[in-house]
Formats: C-alpha cells, sequence, structure tokens
C-alpha cells in the first residue's frame, strides 16, 4: 500500500484533490489522487488549460463491500470506510474539491443504490455520485487500467476486460480511443462460499442460469460443477471478446462488441489479480477459478495477453481521474456566480444544429425537449447542450441569432436560474457576453469544449485556474450518463 | 513510400511550397478597395498610411511601418473624438488577408462587448502599410487609456490568416513590447474572432481596472 501521511493542504487553485469511491459487487475502496492544471496553448493565444498530471496521494484497503441480506447495500458501513479511509489519508471532506462515488457491478442493481448515494452526500460533499451503467463501467476500466495509454502509447488495439465480482466489461481501445464497449453479467462472485465449511452461501441468478439450478444454496460445494461453471463462464467471456453472440444472450447487459480485432487483452478488476493465486479459496469464491480457467483458454487460444499494473483498482481510479472533463478557459463565467457552484445533476436538454439555418426554429426545439424530458424550467434550471457546431458556423451573426433564440426561450419559459449552456464549440465567452445583454439580471453560465451530447445530467463543480487572471478560468464537468441504471436481468 | 536519399518525399515538399506561397501572398497582400469600402468606409473610418510609400518599402524598411508622420497623426484629432476607453486601430500588418477575414466578426464583438461594459471607444483608424507601435503613437495622440491595435499577424507555414490583439495601456513614445497584453491566433481554426473578441473585452475591462498592461498585468497575484 502506497500511502503518503501529511497530505498537502490542497488550495491552490492549479491543483485539485480528487477522490474516486468504488462500491462494487465485492469490494469498495476509494482512492485519492491529485490533479494538477497547466495552460497548454500556445503562448500569448488565448489559454486552454487542461489536466497535466495525476499523482496517486493514497489508495484505501480494499474493503468487502457491505451488503444485507437481501442484497441491499448497507449505507451506515459504507459511510465508515469512507470515513476510516479520509483517516488514513489526513483528508477532511472539506479539503477534497471534486470526486466520483460510482456505484458499479451488481451493486449498482441492488435497490437502494439511490438511497445509498444520497445518504453519503454529506460525506462526499462535492462528489458525483452515480451508479454506472454497463458502458459507463466499462469505460472507466479501461482508462483506470492504463490500457488506454498504453493503446495510445504504442498504437495498438486493445481490449480491456475488467473481471469483478459480479460483471465482465469489455472496451474496445484503438489508438488510446474507446471504440466500443460491451459487458456480460459474469463474474468471479457469481458463487460464494461459507468459509468454514464450503458450502454455498449465494449463488447469482447467472450462475444459476449456467448450471441449470445445479448449485443449490446451503448444500456442500460441488467442486467439479463449479470447475465446469468457471470454464464455462471463461468461455463466455472470450465468447463476447471474439465478437460472438453469445448462446445465453440473456447474461449481455449491453449490445455485443460491434468491433473485435485487437492485438491483445489487458485483464483488469479483481479476477485479473487472482489470475496467479495459489490458494483456490482464497476469498471464498469462484474468483480463482474463473481466473485459472481465463488463462487457460488465453493461453490455448494463443491470445496475447497482459495483467493491468492496476488490475483491482482499475474502475475506481478511472472514476477519480476520469469522469471528470474541463472546460475551454474562456468560458461564461463571473465571480459573483460562485455562489451558484456546484450545480448538481442539472438535466440536460439536447439541441442538436445540424444545419445552418435550423436556428430560426430553436425555441421551438427547446420546448419541444422540454416536454420530452417531462421537464418544468420554471421549477428547476437546465442544462442546454448545443451541438453540431462547426468552426465555420461561429460568426458574429449566428450568434446574436442564437443568444437571442435561447433568450426568447428562457423568458417565455420563466427558466429557472441559472441559465447555463454547454458546448462542444469554442463560444463561451462570447455567448455569454450577448446573452447578458439580452438578460442583464440573470445568473448565466456558459462552458465550451466540452462534449456532452451522450449525457443526460451534468454536474458543474467550482471553477479553477492556472494563473491570477479571473478570465481563465475552467469549470471542471461531469456528464453523466444514467442515474440509476436499472437492469432487466 | 520509399525514400531515396534524404530530400523531403514528394508529397511533403509540394506542401511546404504550396504553404509557402500562401505565406508570400500574405505578406504581400493589401487591404482590398472591397474591404476598405464595406468595412472602413460606410463606418466612416478613417484609413491613414504609415511613413512607408507603398507594400514593397513597407516589407523592405521594417522600421517605417512602425509610425506614420507626425502631422497625419495630428490631423486625425480634427475627425476623432479624444480621450476614449479604448483607441482601436485595424492595421494590415503583415497579413493583410487575415484582417479581411477576421476582423468584422472580432470587431462586431468588441463593439457589442464594450458597449455593454460602458467603455468608450472612439473612432477606430484603419492604418496601412503598419505595425505593431504605430496604435501607440495613434493612442497617444488621441489620448485614450487603452490602445487596441488589431494587426495581420507575420504568417507561418500553418496559417496565413492569423490576427493579433496588441493592447497597451497608457500607450505612447515611451511604450516598450513588454507593455503590451497580446492575444493572438485569432481566425477560424484557432480561437475564432467571436471567442476572441469577447476575451478582449475581458482583458481590457481588467486592464481599465488595474491600470497596466502586458508583462506587468501577468505579474499581479
Amino acid at each position: 500500500m502506497n500511502v503518503k501521511q501529511n497530505l498537502p493542504a490542497p488550495i491552490n487553485t492549479d491543483q485539485i484533490i480528487s477522490v474516486g469511491i468504488d462500491i462494487g459487487t465485492t469490494t469498495t475502496h476509494l482512492i485519492v489522487s491529485k490533479l494538477s492544471f497547466a495552460n497548454v496553448s500556445l503562448v500569448n493565444a488565448a489559454p486552454n488549460l487542461a489536466i497535466s498530471d495525476r499523482e496517486i496521494l493514497h489508495e484505501s484497503a480494499i474493503y468487502a463491500t457491505p451488503l444485507n441480506e437481501a442484497g441491499e447495500i448497507e449505507a451506515p458501513m459504507v459511510a465508515q470506510i469512507i470515513a476510516q479511509a479520509y483517516s488514513e489519508a489526513g483528508l477532511h471532506s472539506s479539503t477534497v474539491q471534486t470526486g466520483a462515488l460510482i456505484i458499479t457491478g451488481q451493486s449498482a442493481r441492488a435497490r437502494n443504490a439511490e438511497a445509498v448515494s444520497a445518504s453519503l452526500a454529506a460525506l462526499a460533499g462535492h462528489f458525483v455520485t452515480e451508479s454506472a451503467g454497463p458502458h459507463l463501467e466499462s469505460i472507466l476500466a479501461a482508462r483506470g487500467s492504463l490500457a488506454v495509454e498504453y493503446s495510445l502509447q504504442c498504437g495498438k488495439t486493445v481490449l480491456n476486460i475488467d473481471i469483478g465480482g459480479g460483471t465482465s466489461n469489455f472496451a474496445l481501445i484503438k489508438a488510446g480511443k474507446i471504440v466500443d464497449t460491451a459487458c456480460l453479467n459474469v463474474g468471479g462472485r457469481m458463487v460464494q462460499l461459507h468459509p468454514q465449511n464450503k458450502t454455498i452461501k449465494a449463488i447469482s441468478e447467472s450462475a444459476a442460469l449456467l448450471t441449470d439450478d445445479k448449485i443449490k444454496k446451503n448444500e456442500r460445494a460441488d467442486f467439479d460443477l463449479i470447475k465446469n461453471l468457471a470454464k464455462q463462464s471463461a468461455q463466455l467471456i472470450l465468447e463476447v471478446a471474439a465478437g460472438v453472440e453469445i448462446a445465453l444472450p440473456q447474461l449481455m447487459l449491453t449490445e455485443k462488441l460491434h468491433v473485435f480485432e485487437f492485438d491483445e487483452i489487458w485483464l483488469s478488476g479483481g479476477v485479473a489479480s487472482v489470475l496467479d493465486e495459489a490458494n483456490l479459496h482464497r476469498y471464498d469464491d469462484i474468483g480463482v477459478y474463473l481466473a485459472r480457467a481465463l488463462k487457460e483458454q488465453l493461453v490455448a487460444r494463443q491470445i496475447r495477453f497482459q495483467i493491468s499494473p492496476r488490475a483491482i483498482r482499475a474502475t475506481v481510479i478511472g472514476a477519480g481521474l476520469h469522469t471528470l472533463q474541463l472546460s475551454g478557459s474562456t468560458i461564461g463565467f463571473d465571480q459573483n456566480l460562485l455562489a451558484s457552484l456546484p450545480l448538481r445533476n442539472l438535466k440536460i436538454i439536447k439541441l442538436p444544429m445540424l444545419l445552418r439555418n435550423s436556428i430560426d426554429c430553436l425555441e421551438n426545439t427547446i420546448c419541444r425537449q422540454l416536454k420530452q424530458r417531462e421537464h418544468d424550467w420554471s421549477e428547476e434550471a437546465v442544462a442546454l447542450v448545443l451541438s453540431g457546431i462547426t468552426r465555420d458556423m461561429l460568426s458574429f451573426k449566428f450568434l446574436t441569432e442564437l443568444s437571442s433564440q435561447i433568450s426568447q426561450s428562457f423568458l417565455s419559459n420563466k427558466g429557472r436560474e441559472p441559465l447555463v449552456i454547454v458546448s462542444d464549440a469554442d463560444l463561451a465567452m462570447a455567448l455569454r457576453l450577448l446573452l447578458q445583454g439580452r438578460l442583464p439580471d440573470k445568473r448565466i453560465i456558459t462552458v465550451d469544449g466540452i462534449n456532452a451530447e451522450g449525457g443526460d445530467y451534468i454536474d458543474i463543480g467550482t471553477p479553477v485556474s492556472s494563473s491570477s487572471d479571473p478570465n481563465t478560468q475552467s469549470l471542471p464537468i461531469v456528464v453523466k450518463t444514467l442515474i440509476f441504471y436499472k437492469s432487466t436481468v | 513510400m520509399l525514400r531515396a536519399g534524404s530530400r523531403p518525399l514528394t508529397a511533403t515538399w509540394l506542401k511546404f511550397r504550396a504553404d509557402h506561397a500562401l505565406a508570400r501572398d500574405a505578406v504581400h497582400s493589401e487591404l482590398s478597395t472591397d474591404f476598405l469600402q464595406n468595412f472602413a468606409a460606410t463606418r466612416n473610418f478613417p484609413v491613414l498610411q504609415s511613413t512607408a510609400v507603398d507594400r514593397g518599402d513597407f516589407i523592405l524598411y521594417p522600421p517605417k511601418g512602425k509610425k506614420a508622420a507626425d502631422q497625419v497623426v495630428a490631423d486625425l484629432e480634427k475627425d476623432c473624438p479624444c480621450g476614449a476607453d479604448v483607441q482601436i486601430v485595424v492595421s494590415d500588418g503583415l497579413s493583410a488577408l487575415a484582417v479581411e477575414e477576421n476582423v468584422a466578426d472580432l470587431f462586431a464583438m468588441l463593439e457589442y462587448g464594450f458597449a455593454q461594459s460602458n467603455i468608450s471607444i472612439g473612432r477606430t483608424i484603419i492604418a496601412r502599410y503598419a505595425r505593431v507601435a504605430i496604435a501607440d503613437q495613434i493612442g497617444f495622440q488621441l489620448k485614450a487609456k487603452v490602445a487596441l491595435n488589431l494587426i495581420g499577424e507575420r504568417p507561418g507555414l500553418s496559417c496565413a490568416s492569423g490576427l493579433s490583439a496588441y493592447i497597451t495601456y497608457n500607450p505612447g513614445p515611451h511604450t516598450v513590447s513588454s507593455d503590451r497584453t497580446v492575444v493572438s491566433n485569432i481566425h477560424r481554426r484557432g480561437t475564432p474572432p467571436t471567442e476572441a473578441g469577447a476575451f478582449i473585452v475581458k482583458t481590457i475591462e481588467r486592464i481599465l481596472q488595474k491600470k497596466v498592461s502586458g508583462v506587468k498585468l501577468q505579474q499581479l497575484g
């Protein structure tokens, strides 16, 4: 364990302390990292902040996720784990500027996941709490396992497979870019044993399905059946890797992979970390069985693979470091808006602008989208996400029309402040200037450089800056896909 | 593709020649009559010339672009208001192309933003065959608090239409390079002119408040 004592006071504006907490099917752990920012634009050009360095300051011990008999997460015990990890790291919750609490795997499907993250909000004040859907989880694992960096550096196509307690997450990475993800509902903790008498303590629905209900709760474990289950599971994992339609499609939590040619496989997750474990019953589950079966088949099929150097913590590292995007540095934000931040769970209203002239009906589009999402703007603020704006469209005339349409619809809907606008095109400061002219008394925040098209909700943190110039700040943004993923399995 | 010898590949060489030709064209480009008509004349902006007699003279003798004749600048006082917060000068610099492509959107944004912030801008001057320092001479004459020179950048091989904004607080004969704040790389593929406009407004707001520009501004805090 790499514990650095006496963490520095993290108030420096060009660095922020970020915490990632992963409540998985099997384990719960926490990581504290320090993100540094630097201006990466050309000398004298308008500034552009980017995350320049990520340093892991503290890794907590790995705790078993506290679940009660009904399979619900026990929030008070999770709170205790977090509190202990904070004290070990010498952290106080007030010094943590950002972070993510991610509920993954089977836990995300626990009925009380939403309540848990709500009850932890006090401890994890500035946190994004989210239960990761299978796609996001795959992405987080691939980023945290270093597979993305590896793929970028050597230009290889890598398939990262993160095998946890309940699920296996696949992410295909082409030259550093995640191009496809998939998730299979098998993992190392599908069957759990009683530590003493080796009877079956728990069995997941997937495992029951795979063994035709032959493994029964409270009976003595039949190790041939378990070996067979592990073999079958390993086979399924490799079938998904090969892009094959598997025989039991109900075990897929996503569609199959659409792209399936890769140079090598990276393994992460709890199962990857026990690939060379000698004790078959180390964790009283089938994790080691599955690891062995998988290794055997990988070797037999002559597939190149390696174990991630950050196998078990891949998802949490991914969560702590990478869910965060940094906005462009010329944004529409004033110091007097500071009190409005952080903003959490703003509903995203998508406004795709496919044609240059579609701007005429933008006001209608906004109304339609609000209706579609059953959102009353006068009750709760939203984030308008503009997409499809290309550089060639950014004329003064275009922005003027844009601001006029937006301000009209804000007024006609009696929109709740702050008016938040997010775009991937470089327009935030200009758009805010124009909007403020039309809505002089309203609080307006515009951010750019953020692709939020795929999101449903957005969080906006407090600004970070690499200089004292108040005009060159960035806002940390987290785009969330689905707040509470619900599975049909 | 196979190489023979140490020369660049044909495609690379052709790309270099093409970019270089664009850069040369940009350096020799003049503000077109269309531009002078549409942008300057309609707004009643005066057009003056540096001490260089023509484009060739300006390219061959760079110091001539730093100043206009004293009498020319003194005459500006007749038609232009003195004592504005910001005196804008639009200069062709080393790429008239950059000015023609970017100034319309940039200027519109500046005009809107300055009005919002109650910053007065006097009458904008168009300067031909001009370099950065000419704005300090004009700003000094017209007693502006800030001189803002929107000027065509020296073309590089990747871009021939980049515009820069040089901003000087309390401009005059005493001004040196380190007194100027610069926002560069303004063009469609760099910082878009509209966004740059908003940023320049915010920057000048801060400069007026702090009463310094250039390195001194950077050193604050």
